[in-house]
């Protein structure tokens, strides 16, 4: 349908700001009053899911699977040994997909279903973004290629996604890892470093098989990056409660710089790595890793605002795992300063989102997504 | 009579169960001198290599500090790399790079992948030290005993990161695809420990991923960026390193049970076996010993139970089975390395061999 031919309803109802839009796509995004009174996670979870149908991307394969199946029976048994001890990492499990495969083991999957949605929400936030500005860019990098070339394209790109969230979840358990002050905590931890060495491990020989070594070069970067990131105040703040007393606050600027080091960094470097999968030999600049180009600076920019978003969702909605550390940025900033770094950042990803290629339904559901986070955690 | 190694499925010849009278000989290893006296030159070249894996330390220091790591991170890495390894890796690499060169030195591209050689040990050091709990390593306190556990796992992460790094800049997939496979060997090796058995192919297969993969796949990446590389040379730098890495974790597994703290840097007498891990010493005991085998399945629980498990590894030589399981790598990488271009550095690495075979620490 055209704006022309929609306009004859009800013209005012069509247009926003310079953009035009058909009936459907407008009643899916036409104001954020249709958000309010819905569960928050159930809405960013619709339109995820809906995206995922659009982009017939094969579903997500979570390396952390693996860490479960017999081939590691040791890892497993070992892992549900923690059970019954005070260790994060059994509380993570009880909030990701470690332990949902498990069943009912020891109390590990009590209630998991709803907090492992929440976990997941994250690492399918990021997948489906990937895949989606990598999906924007396809008719632009992939001319004159055939159907089945850009299935294979599609499918290396689901790979990159999985990757990368595998990354993510590897240093998220290592960073799990607490003074052993207890024989306990000390077992827990060694199966920490185990279980993130072995996604990492698994991280690695996947990027190695997609044989193009400037996707190796970018993901290693974000996982120094992340590294960085959790050496920082922001990470220790959150370590313990004795961190948390009001003269030892971050101020908004570490908190920004943490956010940019543990998940901005691991999204642009994830999407540039997309797109470079998109070329071929021939010479395009996404070759060159080494300068940024007008486009790198595009992802950049839109990776850096979007992790912001994300990270005050994630912040907000899942549950706080040690005690007075939820919601640091409510912690550090008055809610003004909050809806402001929220406003502006929403609107450079949307401003950002519009200097892509409009391809349809990709930057639809990359505005439906920023929309949606914007919408959730307006203070 | 003809058998498949469980450990490594290579064919060998076998004239009895693997016991203190074993007689096997790996194929095409009969003819392989592994007493090749050294000569002045090849003293001179692996003084010379000795040097350059100073200098690749001192690179690997610089790729690993820099100005925008955190101050932390830059310290814990300065800690890792001030107390000195034997860098025998590196060194391993230099040498086949020069044998496979066929004579000219290491190209930059090989002694990036020397770094990174050394670069994946050191972080797979750093996290082994917290999953055992070591507090001592080369003599100076471990990461983890002196900055904990959470910044050493991050530590170990960070080098791997940084090695990633440099393997891509190499822009050769088969280098950077071998060194991931390293790399998983690596994880693999240290999670078949929390399956622990007692069973002598699982330990054999354990130390092939512990130590000689890593080995292998680097000797096999120098071979590969080596001018004019074939197939057939780098199966061969493959297997060399792969023979090279067993014989080696042979004599630090046997050296566990002889030196002393001071000799090897770490904590030892029986040291492993204090632990809980089976090295071949102890599981070649096992094989004639069914107090031990009851002890073991029992984890040593009981008074007395270590005793019996030391006593046992004296009677039955299990550490003269375990060297001679190591001499019979290093006669397989005898056999390999002679496979290869004979130029000086290959009497080199005749001389590394054996020395490694006879080290005492």
């Amino acid at each position: 349908m055209t704006a022309t031919k929609s306009s004859s309803i009800a013209p005012f109802l069509f247009v926003r700001l310079k953009h035009y839009y058909c009936p459907p796509c407008w009643l899916t995004s036409r104001s954020s009053s249709t958000l309010v009174g819905q569960s928050p996670s159930s809405t960013l979870r619709a339109i995820l899911s809906e995206a995922e149908c659009r982009l017939q991307s094969p579903p997500a394969h979570p390396f952390v699977r693996n860490l479960l199946s017999q081939d590691l029976g040791g890892l497993a048994a070992s892992l549900r040994g923690l059970a019954g001890t005070k260790h994060p990492l059994v509380e993570d499990a009880k909030r990701s997909l470690l332990f949902s495969a498990v069943g009912g083991s020891g109390g590990l999957s009590s209630d998991s279903s709803a907090s492992s949605a929440l976990a997941s929400t994250v690492g399918q936030t990021r997948r489906a973004v990937v895949l989606l500005v990598a999906r924007a860019h396809e008719e632009l990098l992939t001319k004159g290629s055939d159907l089945h070339d850009l299935e294979l394209l599609r499918r290396r790109q689901c790979q990159l996604a999985d990757i990368a969230d595998s990354v993510y979840t590897a240093l998220s358990i290592h960073s799990r890892v607490v003074p052993p002050t207890n024989s306990d905590l000390a077992k827990g931890n060694a199966l920490a470093a185990l279980a993130g060495d072995y996604l990492l491990a698994s991280a690695s020989l996947g990027l190695a098989e997609l044989d193009r070594p400037p996707v190796v070069k970018l993901i290693s970067e974000a996982i120094c990056d992340i590294v960085a990131g959790r050496f920082s105040l922001i990470a220790n703040a959150a370590g313990t409660e004795n961190s948390l007393s009001s003269n030892k606050l971050p101020d908004l600027s570490a908190w920004l710089d943490y956010v940019r080091l543990t998940s901005a960094s691991l999204l642009s470097k994830s999407i540039r790595s997309a797109l470079i999968l998109a070329t071929d030999n021939a010479n395009y600049n996404y070759q060159q890793c080494a300068t940024s180009s007008a486009e790198d600076q595009s992802i950049e920019q839109f990776s850096e605002s979007f992790a912001i978003l994300q990270h005050a969702y994630k912040e907000k909605v899942e549950h706080p795992s040690i005690a007075g550390a939820s919601c640091l940025l409510k912690r550090i900033s008055t809610p003004a300063e909050i809806n402001d770094l929220l406003n502006s950042n929403a609107d450079q990803c949307l401003s950002t989102i519009d200097s892509w290629p409009a391809s349809g339904y990709c930057t639809h559901y990359l505005r439906q997504i920023v929309r949606a986070l914007l919408v959730e955690q307006r203070v | 009579m003809l058998r498949v190694c469980a450990a490594c499925a290579r064919r060998f010849c076998f004239s009895a169960p693997v016991r203190a009278r074993v007689s096997a000989t790996a194929i095409g290893a009969q003819d392989a001198s592994s007493s090749t006296p050294p000569t002045p030159e090849s003293e001179r070249l692996l003084s010379e290599l000795q040097a350059e894996t100073a200098t690749l330390a001192a690179d690997m220091r610089t790729h690993l500090t820099p100005d925008s790591a955190p101050d932390k991170l830059s310290l814990m890495m300065r800690h890792h790399l001030d107390a000195p390894g034997k860098l025998v890796r590196p060194l391993l690499v230099l040498l086949v790079s020069h044998v496979c060169n066929a004579g000219p030195p290491a190209c930059q591209r090989q002694r990036t992948v020397a770094i990174v050689t050394e670069m994946i040990h050191s972080a797979s050091l750093i996290h082994d030290d917290l999953i055992d709990g070591s507090d001592l390593r080369r003599g100076a306190a471990s990461v983890q005993s002196r900055f904990g556990h959470r910044d050493a796992v991050l530590a170990g992460d960070h080098m791997i990161g940084v090695a990633s790094q440099l393997l891509a800049g190499t822009g050769h997939p088969l280098v950077v695809r071998g060194m991931a496979t390293a790399i998983s060997d690596l994880v693999r090796g240290e999670l078949d420990q929390l399956g622990e058995t007692g069973d002598l192919s699982r330990y054999l297969a354990r130390t092939y991923r512990k130590t000689a993969a890593l080995l292998a796949h680097s000797a096999k990446c120098a071979a590969v960026l080596a001018p004019g590389s074939s197939p057939a040379t780098a199966a061969a730098a493959f297997e060399l390193g792969r023979s090279i890495g067993m014989a080696f974790q042979l004599v630090d597994d046997l050296l566990d049970f002889e030196a002393s703290d001071v000799q090897l840097g770490k904590p030892a007498g029986a040291a492993d076996l204090r632990r809980g891990v089976l090295t071949g010493p102890v599981l070649f005991a096992m094989q004639t010993c069914p107090q031990l085998r009851a002890a073991v399945a029992r984890r040593l629980s009981r008074p007395g139970d270590l005793q019996l498990a030391l006593d046992s590894v004296a009677r039955a030589d299990g550490v003269g089975q375990t060297r001679m399981l190591a001499q019979l790598h290093c006669r397989e990488a005898h056999w390999q390395l002679s496979q290869l271009p004979a130029v000086p550095a290959s009497e080199a690495l005749h001389s590394l061999i054996d020395r490694l075979l006879n080290r005492q620490h």
